[in-house]
């Protein structure tokens, strides 16, 4: 029965199943690897519990953005072995941070950059007051920029899954919503001009 | 500063890597020479990473929402969830 489940696993297209249903796929994915992939990482790595899972969370999460943002659009190997090179890779990453730093400023993010165009500590700064003004847009706007901007759809794709009624709508839509966030942030940055 | 829709589809297109090395190339060209197309790239880049960040830290308290409702007994999977979902604010790029 394991044997039918695994074979099943492997021959499934992943890749198309978390840009259908990511939830589903993502579950699926954390509840099969998760056991024994967090004893792996604390015998291997000599890690306590609650950093292995740690670990292991945030490589599926990494392994779901690779696929949302089309880094990875085809496996070549199966899915586990995909996710245990990230798993791996944040491993060595954690242990290179725990040697660098104490516990308390630990983990994941400090100096790390978001993309090779990114202009440092400015840009850092921007998504920063961007994550916040794009909250006080309203559930509508986020949605539709983060369906464009982030998961990258189509115009014509985003109308059917938020139920506009045509492409243009969407275009008027998308169009007021960043009106209104530029408004905010360039109202934010003018403030904080004068403040200093 | 006025929005303007040409500039943030062209910068959309280079963050995509949609344009040819031609186009690349004369978009960064002007850029560097352009205040305004600078500050409207800095403002479309800072929007990508702030909604990308904000999603990934959704899937990620997901994840931990999956791991209590398999431990719901065990409290110190409550703490930790909080402990850690304070705690992750940025993504690296790439694993």
């Amino acid at each position: 029965m394991n044997s039918d489940k695994a074979k099943h696993n492997s021959k499934l297209d992943w890749v198309s199943y978390i840009r259908q249903a990511e939830d589903e796929a993502l579950s699926k994915i954390y509840f099969t690897h998760r056991k024994a992939c967090v004893r792996w990482l604390q015998s291997k790595f000599d890690l306590r519990l609650d950093e292995a899972r740690d670990i292991f969370q945030m490589s599926v999460v990494c392994l779901y953005d690779n696929i949302i943002t089309c880094r990875l659009d085809a496996l070549s190997g199966d899915i586990k072995s995909y996710l245990y090179s990230i798993v791996r890779n944040k491993a060595y990453e954690h242990q290179r941070r725990k040697t660098r730093m104490t516990h308390n400023e630990s983990l994941y993010f400090s100096s790390i950059k978001d993309s090779a165009y990114e202009d440092g500590q400015h840009t850092e700064i921007d998504a920063l007051l961007l994550q916040h003004l794009v909250e006080s847009l309203g559930e509508s706007c986020r949605k539709l920029l983060e369906l464009f901007y982030y998961k990258q759809l189509s115009l014509d794709l985003i109308s059917e899954q938020m139920n506009y009624l045509n492409r243009n709508t969407v275009k008027t839509k998308k169009y007021k919503c960043i009106k209104r966030l530029q408004n905010a942030y360039l109202n934010h940055r003018w403030k904080d001009g004068i403040s200093k | 500063m006025a929005y303007q829709s040409e500039d943030i589809d062209r910068i959309d297109e280079f963050l995509q890597d949609l344009l040819s090395d031609l186009a690349r190339k004369h978009f960064i060209f002007k850029m560097n020479r352009d205040e305004h197309l600078k500050s409207q790239y800095q403002f479309l880049f800072g929007l990508k990473s702030a909604l990308r960040k904000t999603h990934l830290n959704e899937k990620l308290a997901y994840l931990q929402s999956l791991e209590l409702s398999g431990n719901k007994k065990n409290s110190i999977f409550f703490q930790r969830f909080t402990r850690t979902k304070n705690r992750l604010a940025w993504w690296p790029d790439s694993s």
